[in-house]
C-alpha cells in the first residue's frame, strides 16, 4: 500500500494497523499538526478502532462483567484452575498478562479485600453439574478440562456453550475456541456471529446459529447444525474461499476425517438431552441400534439421522430439521397419556427430504437399521397418507396415536390442517410395530405410494428391545 | 503520583466497579495516544496497577474516568520513554493535544462501547461481516482484500469509512440520549 502521496485515510489506516513506514509516520504527523479536521478524524478513527478491538477480543473485562464476590480461600478444593495458576504464577506473571480483569476476593474473617489479576476469556457459568464451577460464577479461562460432569456458560462475546465431559478446550479469544477433545454445543445468538471453533482437522465458522462439534479420539471432527448455518474450513489455514470445504445448514452433519482431511456426510449422530455426543468417547450406547443409514448417494448431501438412546417421551425431539424455525417434537394425543409402550424407546430422528421425489420419480430411498438384538421397531406414520405396501405387509397398526408438532404454518406438510385449541399445527401419526426376533439389518422403505407425490410428514422411527 | 508515596489502602468494591466500567474507555484512550494497539494492553495493565495503588487519592465525587485518564497519560509517557522515542506515532505536542481533546469527552466515554454495539447492528450484513472478519476473527486487512479480490488500498479506505460511519453513529446516539 505504498505510494508517494497517500491520502489521510491511507495514512491513518496504516498507522492504526501498525504498518506505517517512517516516511508515512512523518507525513501523518505533519497532517495532524496542520489540519484540525484531520486531528478530529484521527480521534474518531483511533477510538472506534480501539473499541472494536476491545469489543471483539477483550470485551470479557469491562461492562458485562459484574464482580461476583467469592471466597476462594475457604474452598481450595474448588478453586478454578486459572485462578489457582494465577496465584502460583504470582506477581512475575502479572506483568505478562494481556487480558486484565480484577476479581474481588473478600475474606469474611479479615474483612480485607485483595485483588488477583487474571488473563483469559471471561465466562459466566449458567448451569453446572459435577463441575468445579458454580452457577452465576464468573471466571477468566484460558483452558478448560473436565473428565466428568457438565457445564453451560456464556462467553463475553455472547456465545453460549454447553458440554458434558470429557472435554478439553482452549479459549483463544472471546470469538474463537479450540476444541481438542470431546463435544460442545455452541449457540452464538445474534451477538457472536463469526464465532469460530477450531479442531485438529477443521475450523467451523458460525454465521448465526446453534451447532455441535465433536472431536473423536483420533482427532477427526463431527459437526452437526441444529439451527442456522455454519461454514467449514480446513484446519490450520486462514478462513478464505480456498480453504472453505462446505456450508452446512440445520439438520445437516459432516465428518472431517483425521487421516485424509476429507469431509463426508454423517449418517447418524447421537444426542443426549439435546446435546451432541462424541462417538466412542461419551456417546451412550444404544441397547439395540448400532447404526442408521440410507441409500441416498448425492454430492454435497449432508442430511443426518439422529438417535436419542431411550429418549422417546412426551416432548422428545422428532427431527433435527426445523420447520419454519420450529422444533418438531413428539407429543401424546390431547387429553391422553403418552403411550407406555413407547416410553424409553430409542428415538431416531428422520428428515423430510427423504420422501422427496427425484426428477419426477417417487422416492426409492430406504433406511437401514442395524439392530443388535431382538427388538420392536415402531414407525410413526402420518395418518393422512396411505400406508405404503412395505408398512402394511411387515408392520401392524397398534392403534396407538401420537402427534408431531408444532409445524410452521407455511410448512408444506401441514398446509391443509387446522390449528388446535392452542393455535398450533400438529399432525397425527399412527404407530406401527414390527417385532424383529434376531439381530441384523431391517430396511424401511419410502413413505409414499409408488407413482404418487408425497406431501405429508416423513415418518418417525423408534426402537425398543424386546423383553 | 510519586512512586515513593506509601499507600496501603485497598480498593473498595465501588472503586473496582468504576475501574471495571472504565476499562474500554481507558483502552481507547491509550490506543489513541500510542497511535495503535501495539502494547496498549501492557500500558493499560500498568495504569490499572497504579490506579489501585493510589485508590485512596480518588475523590469519589469526581468523575472517575477523567482521574484515570491522568494516570493513563502518565503511563503512556513512561512507555514512550522506555521506547527511547523509536517509531513513536505522535510527538509530544500532538500527544498533548490528543489527550486534552479526549479528556474533554471523558464523561461519555464509558458509554461508547454500548453505543458502538448498537451501531454495529445498524450496519448492513456485508459491512458487519467485514467488521467481524477484521476485528472478530482477527483477519488482516490484506488477507480480507485478497479473499474478496479487492485492492488493499480500496479495502483500507473501506475500513476507514466503516469506522467513520460507526463513529458518527455513536456520536449521534450519545447526543440523542443526552449522555454527553
Amino acid at each position: 500500500m505504498k505510494n508517494d502521496h497517500p491520502t489521510f485515510e491511507q495514512l491513518c489506516h496504516a498507522v492504526l494497523e501498525g504498518n506505517a513506514s517512517e516516511a508515512e509516520l512523518k507525513q501523518f504527523r505533519e497532517r495532524l499538526h496542520s489540519n484540525a479536521a484531520d486531528r478530529e478524524a484521527y480521534y474518531q478513527q483511533a477510538q472506534i478502532h480501539a473499541l472494536l478491538i476491545w469489543k471483539n477480543g477483550r470485551a470479557a473485562v469491562p461492562e458485562s462483567l459484574v464482580l461476583a464476590p467469592m471466597d476462594y480461600s475457604k474452598k481450595t478444593n474448588i478453586i478454578p484452575f486459572p485462578i489457582r495458576r494465577a496465584l502460583l504464577a504470582a506477581a512475575a506473571a502479572v506483568a505478562l498478562l494481556l487480558g486484565i480483569s480484577f476479581w474481588l476476593v473478600p475474606d469474611p474473617e479479615h474483612k480485607v479485600l485483595s485483588l488477583a489479576i487474571e488473563k483469559g476469556v471471561g465466562v459466566e457459568i449458567l448451569a453446572a453439574s459435577e463441575s468445579p464451577y458454580k452457577v452465576g460464577q464468573r471466571v477468566m479461562l484460558e483452558r478448560l478440562e473436565m473428565e466428568t460432569g457438565s457445564l453451560r456458560f456464556r462467553i463475553s462475546s455472547g456465545a453460549v456453550l454447553d458440554f458434558e465431559g470429557p472435554v478439553s478446550l482452549e479459549f483463544v479469544n472471546p470469538m474463537r475456541l479450540r476444541l481438542e477433545r470431546g463435544s460442545i454445543n455452541t449457540d452464538v445468538g445474534n451477538e457472536a456471529k463469526g464465532f469460530v471453533v477450531e479442531t485438529p482437522t477443521a475450523n467451523v465458522l458460525d454465521i448465526g446459529t446453534r451447532f455441535g462439534t465433536s472431536v473423536c479420539a483420533d482427532g477427526s471432527t463431527d459437526i452437526a447444525v441444529f439451527e442456522g448455518e455454519v461454514q467449514i474450513y480446513r484446519a490450520g489455514l486462514p478462513l478464505t474461499q480456498e480453504s472453505r470445504l462446505a456450508s452446512l445448514i440445520e439438520g445437516e452433519a459432516a465428518h472431517m476425517s483425521a487421516r485424509d482431511a476429507k469431509l463426508e456426510r454423517v449418517n447418524m449422530l447421537t444426542l443426549k438431552g439435546g446435546r451432541l455426543q462424541v462417538r466412542g468417547l461419551n456417546s451412550p450406547d444404544s441397547p439395540v441400534v448400532l447404526n442408521v443409514s440410507d441409500n441416498i448417494k448425492k454430492a454435497n448431501f449432508y442430511r443426518c439421522y439422529s438417535i436419542t438412546p431411550e429418549g422417546m417421551a412426551d416432548g422428545a425431539l422428532a427431527s433435527l430439521t426445523l420447520k419454519a424455525h420450529l422444533q418438531l417434537k413428539w407429543h401424546a394425543m390431547p387429553g391422553q397419556p403418552f403411550p407406555e409402550e413407547l416410553k424409553g424407546a430409542d428415538l431416531i430422528g428422520t428428515f423430510q427430504s427423504f420422501a422427496k421425489r427425484e426428477r419426477g420419480e417417487p422416492s426409492k430411498n430406504d433406511i437401514s437399521l442395524d439392530l443388535s438384538r431382538p427388538c420392536a421397531v415402531y414407525v410413526l406414520f402420518d395418518t393422512r397418507a396411505t400406508p405404503p405396501d412395505w408398512l402394511q405387509r411387515d408392520f401392524r397398526d397398534t392403534g396407538l396415536r401420537l402427534r408431531s408438532g408444532p409445524w410452521g404454518k407455511y410448512a408444506g406438510e401441514a398446509i391443509d390442517i387446522e390449528p388446535d385449541a392452542n393455535g398450533e399445527l400438529n399432525l397425527t401419526h399412527s404407530v406401527w410395530r414390527r417385532d424383529v426376533l434376531s439381530p441384523g439389518i431391517v430396511k424401511l422403505g419410502p413413505p409414499g405410494i409408488s407413482g404418487k407425490g408425497y406431501r405429508y410428514a416423513m415418518y418417525g422411527v423408534a426402537v425398543k428391545a424386546l423383553e | 503520583m510519586d512512586e515513593n508515596i506509601p499507600d496501603t489502602s485497598e480498593p473498595t468494591p465501588e472503586f473496582v466497579q468504576r475501574l471495571m466500567a472504565s476499562q474500554s474507555a481507558m483502552y481507547a484512550f491509550i490506543v489513541s495516544l500510542l497511535g495503535g494497539a501495539n502494547d496498549a494492553d501492557d500500558v493499560l495493565q500498568e495504569t490499572n496497577m497504579k490506579l489501585c495503588r493510589r485508590c485512596s487519592l480518588y475523590d469519589r465525587e469526581q468523575p472517575f474516568l477523567r482521574w484515570a485518564y491522568t494516570f493513563a497519560r502518565f503511563e503512556v509517557m513512561a512507555y514512550r520513554k522506555s521506547k527511547q522515542r523509536s517509531r513513536l506515532v505522535l510527538d509530544d505536542e500532538l500527544l498533548s493535544n490528543v489527550a486534552a481533546e479526549l479528556e474533554k469527552s471523558a464523561e461519555d466515554a464509558d458509554s461508547r462501547l454500548k453505543m458502538l454495539e448498537r451501531c454495529i447492528e445498524r450496519l448492513n450484513p456485508r459491512q458487519r461481516e467485514l467488521i467481524s472478519a477484521r476485528y472478530g476473527r482477527g483477519e488482516a486487512v490484506r488477507d480480507i482484500a485478497e479473499r474478496l479480490s479487492r485492492p488493499e488500498n480500496a479495502m483500507a479506505a473501506l475500513f476507514y469509512r466503516l469506522r467513520k460511519i460507526l463513529a458518527d453513529c455513536v456520536q449521534t446516539m450519545i447526543g440523542k440520549e443526552g449522555i454527553a
